[in-house]
């Protein structure tokens, strides 16, 4: 059992979380600087935060990123799910192969390609583009990261407890719904999450799949960023970077204490026996 | 620790012996074949199961007993034959339409309900009404002795109280019949047995047939009406404990059920009511043969005796027509608290293993290390089986 | 199970879902990839109509040539963009491994307690944006960024070094938006190895660096190799990274790609050069899947 750190071990972790989090640290604070200049320091400023909120072209690209990422998330969520069950549990059928490489292909495809190939299919079947085909196109990549999740989830699920359903007297599908899915909830929602950030954070296949009067927040902050530094995308990286800390922070939280208290309870229960 | 029926309305149970006979079979393998892939996991079966029986599918891993209890719950489908269950062909019928609930190897409690929900599982599918679910589950918790813990979930529950609760859940739905899967595998040995005496009261209290799986000889033997030892998907004997125990049908069957000597013999004739054998050509051995056994001089035959049954002493016994005696020496002793074990190695090179129990302290057994003794048994403690 | 109804169901949703928006799209690219730029909405010659049937499909498959992949073949620069996009990805994939080993060993030697919360801070930055990871490094990058502004007042440099839009700048875009893929398998395959091993090294007389050669090194191996080309793979189609970070010099395929298409408006080149670039991918990928088999295979 190591209860310390050793030297080189430390020195090792301050230089890589250093690497990790700088950059992204200046970002932050830089983006409460009064000047114009982004590396000159001005003073202590909110300034930018409030010109960004009140930027109508952010807050359309925001909720409309938004909107795409909750769709698409929960279309990939229940199409991954679907095809985690399909290869976990079908056993054999006829285009498994098929089927395994179309669901593990998206993995290792260059974004470009997707995109191209998405925009390609639109364009050829005369699909409008715009808000539905940047989501089916993020669903598309996404759902295969979902299926992903759950699958590792549902390889290791006791296939027992779907047994004592059936036995019970539920239908394979009740099985499902009422013992299978609320045991891998979590997953599935570990799933609507990374697929959620997934489309959140896509540039390149938004861009081949957007249409005119759906530019989405990436899109627009990559148009904004080639045009360099500036303050005001400080003061929304900075607030993009907090929701997320927040968020990921609270989720592990939650997850810890609710590992904590499983522990407790189980090691209450033996020592009771 | 008892438990007890509060319905009491339980019925009173019949002495086993006249249940497993003269009944019709509640539940009939006829010619069951299964088989996965080019595996073939139960071969062209027979078999049937009374009504109230505790019945045990006894045998090595891999042997098909799990096989059967699949079969039998609906989890799998069999590839030819048929089960019958009181008179009533199940093939094609799945697992949630038919009157059988399985209690299972790992309990599969479902981990996000609390002990009532999962014990009003089955309920609850049947479309019972909230206030029935209720009041049967209260029954089954004081079935069970669990009456404080409705409102657990599994993870807060001790290993013992899990099984209770995979218990009360598989009888909740009152099913004809019940399977135990390896139902006491995961418990340490003292709860075991504990444990087992509480599963032959319920079974006892409430009439039920129990169908059990296990690898675990005695607990087979403690918990059994009927035992059938099963090998490479075949059955190879279907009898009591005791029957299986003492007379067994196959030496197959006897070294898989406790120690045990066999010994090639080749018969050698009648002497009144006794079976002569010879022991590798020389010893002359007394059996008490069984009134089935088929005797012709000159046949090779396995003498099964069993390691309790034979005794141990220095000095040479009388001689009489119904005793066997052979001399060695002593090659090992190991000491099992409640009795010990001799290893004895005869004249003619042969080993024979010994038991006597332990009626004397160790400091004063007589028999030590390297001793010569007498081994003797009589002609009705060995039976014969084909070599 | 038996095929019934509802099973059939459950298989086709996901099924027809992957085919229509990942099956024929690919069979697309490859059917425009074939075909001749034109200067028309859509941009290629022919396009499948289904009024002028069997024999109007006859002809334009008839039209169909490999005068895109020649075009390819003939022009130097795509050559040379293909072959940058492998030295890149190879060299920054190494310094990846170089800057993620021995985070990932620190983390799988800390105190049981701080895993969690160290591998929770390796994460993170992979949740936010992608951009924002890159345009952190533009400000500290470029000449009057924060880098060259420090290292003038460390009195270091007299004149600022030039590092953005150079290949240094894209390596380390690379390697700072890639080291979570490199670190988690690392500390997956570190934190597996029995420490008792080590001891049983140490004990039969090892000093402390030759258990780690002996031992450690060679067990986490899969870990280095599955790290590699998680972040190989897709370090070689990169766009944003040499887009922003890179020069007008740094040539690689995804921004070649991105160029063809929304620049030149040549879609057949473009997807001529996605056929290209999926046909580097293949050996790479497939020898990452038989490795990641293997390697289940050793573990289960």
């Amino acid at each position: 059992m190591i209860r310390r750190f050793n030297m080189f071990n430390l020195t090792s972790l301050t230089f890589g979380l250093a690497f990790l989090y700088l950059p992204l640290l200046l970002v932050v604070i830089y983006s409460f600087n009064d000047s114009r200049l982004v590396t000159v320091w001005g003073g202590f400023s909110t300034k930018w935060y409030g010109i960004v909120l009140n930027n109508e072209a952010y807050l359309a690209a925001a909720w409309i990123t938004l909107r795409i990422a909750f769709v698409s998330a929960t279309l990939a969520t229940v199409l991954g799910t679907l095809s985690a069950v399909v290869m976990v549990r079908m056993g054999r059928f006829p285009g498994r192969t098929l089927f395994s490489g179309m669901i593990y292909a998206p993995l290792v495809m260059p974004e470009v390609v997707t995109g191209l190939s998405l925009l390609l299919l639109f364009v050829a079947i005369g699909l409008d583009r715009g808000f539905w085909t940047i989501t089916i196109a993020h669903a598309t990549f996404a759902m295969c990261y979902a299926s992903v999740v759950v699958s590792s989830r549902l390889a290791s699920f006791d296939r027992s407890l779907e047994d004592a359903a059936l036995d019970l007297g539920c239908t394979p599908f009740s099985a499902f719904r009422q013992v299978t899915l609320p045991v891998i909830a979590p997953a599935v929602i570990s799933a609507w999450l990374l697929s959620f950030t997934l489309s959140l954070d896509d540039l390149v296949i938004a861009t081949f799949t957007s249409g005119p009067g759906s530019t989405t927040l990436p899109m627009k902050l990559y148009s904004s960023v080639r045009l360099g530094v500036s303050p005001e995308i400080n003061a929304l990286s900075s607030m993009l970077i907090g929701i997320v800390t927040l968020g990921v922070i609270a989720a592990s939280l939650i997850n810890r204490r609710q590992e904590r208290r499983q522990q407790q309870d189980t090691r209450a229960a033996a020592a009771a026996a | 620790m008892n438990f007890h029926d509060p319905a009491s309305t339980a019925a009173q149970a019949e002495p086993v012996s006249a249940l497993t006979q003269d009944r019709t079979p509640l539940i009939r393998f006829e010619n069951v074949t299964k088989t996965f892939g080019s595996f073939t996991a139960i071969s062209d079966l027979n078999l049937n199961i009374r009504e109230r029986e505790f019945f045990s599918l006894l045998g090595p891993s891999g042997c098909g007993k799990t096989t059967m209890m699949r079969l039998l719950a609906g989890f799998e489908e069999v590839t030819s034959g048929r089960i019958l269950l009181d008179g009533q062909d199940l093939t094609g019928i799945p697992a949630n339409r038919r009157p059988v609930n399985m209690m299972f190897q790992s309990y599969a409690l479902f981990p996000h309900m609390s002990v009532a929900k999962n014990i009003g599982f089955g309920l609850k599918q049947e479309r019972w009404k909230k206030s029935d679910i209720q009041d049967r589950v209260d029954e089954m918790l004081a079935l069970v002795q669990l009456e404080d813990f409705a409102d657990r979930k599994p993870h807060q529950l001790s290993g013992g109280q899990m099984q209770r609760v995979a218990l009360a859940r598989s009888l909740a739905k009152k099913p004809k019949v019940l399977l135990l899967d390896e139902p006491l595998g995961a418990l340490d040995k003292k709860l075991r047995e504990e444990t087992q005496f509480q599963l032959m009261d319920v079974q006892d209290r409430l009439g039920l047939t129990f169908i059990i799986v296990t690898h675990d000889q005695d607990e087979a033997m403690t918990v059994s009406s009927r035992i059938a030892v099963m090998k490479a998907g075949k059955l190879l004997q279907t009898d009591t404990p005791a029957r299986i125990y003492e007379h067994p049908a196959s030496s197959y069957v006897a070294d898989f059920i406790g120690n045990v000597n066999l010994i090639n013999v080749e018969l050698a004739g009648m002497d009144g009511e006794l079976a002569l054998a010879r022991w590798d050509g020389g010893t002359r051995l007394a059996i008490r043969p069984q009134p089935e056994d088929v005797l012709t001089p000159g046949a090779r035959k396995t003498l099964v005796l069993r390691p309790e049954k034979i005794h141990v002493t220095k000095d040479q016994p009388a001689e009489a027509p119904n005793v066997n005696r052979v001399e060695g020496t002593v090659e090992e002793i190991s000491y099992t608290g409640s009795a010990s074990t001799f290893l004895v190695r005869l004249d003619g090179g042969q080993l024979i293993r010994a038991q006597e129990a332990n009626r004397l302290l160790t400091s004063r057994r007589e028999v030590d290390w390297n001793d010569r003794v007498w081994l003797s048994w009589r002609a009705g403690a060995c039976v014969l089986v084909d070599a | 199970m038996s095929t019934s109804g509802p099973r059939r169901l459950l298989i086709l949703l996901p099924y027809l879902w992957l085919g229509l928006f990942f099956l024929v799209p690919f069979l697309i690219v490859i059917k425009i990839a074939l075909s001749d730029s034109v200067t028309a909405s859509p941009p290629y010659a022919p396009t499948f109509s289904l009024d002028e049937g069997l024999a109007g499909l006859r002809a334009a498959f008839a039209a169909l040539d490999f005068e895109n992949f020649v075009w390819l073949a003939e022009d130097g620069i795509y050559l040379k963009a293909y072959l940058n996009s492998v030295k890149v990805a190879a060299i920054a994939t190494l310094l990846t491994l170089m800057i993620g080993y021995p985070v990932a060993y620190a983390m799988a030697k800390a105190p049981q307690d701080w895993r969690k919360t160290l591998l929770l801070l390796v994460i993170l930055p992979f949740w936010t944006s992608f951009l924002i990871r890159i345009y952190a490094w533009i400000g500290i990058l470029k000449n009057e960024g924060f880098l060259n502004l420090t290292l003038m007042k460390l009195g270091l440099i007299d004149q600022p070094l030039a590092i953005m839009h150079t290949e240094i700048a894209v390596y380390i875009g690379i390697v700072y938006s890639y080291l979570p893929f490199m670190i988690l398998p690392l500390y997956a395959s570190l934190e597996r190895i029995d420490g008792r091993l080590l001891e049983a090294a140490e004990d039969l007389g090892c000093s402390a660096f030759a258990a780690f050669r002996q031992i450690t090194l060679p067990l986490s191996l899969p870990g280095v190799v599955a790290g590699c080309f998680l972040v190989f793979i897709p370090a070689i189609g990169e766009f944003v990274i040499p887009d922003l970070l890179g020069g007008s010099g740094t040539l690689m395929i995804g921004k070649t790609l991105w160029l063809e298409f929304f620049s030149n408006r040549d879609w057949g080149v473009a997807a001529a050069v996605a056929i290209v670039l999926l046909t580097i991918l293949i050996v790479p990928i497939v020898l990452f899947q038989r490795h990641q088999q293997k390697h289940q295979e050793e573990l289960g």
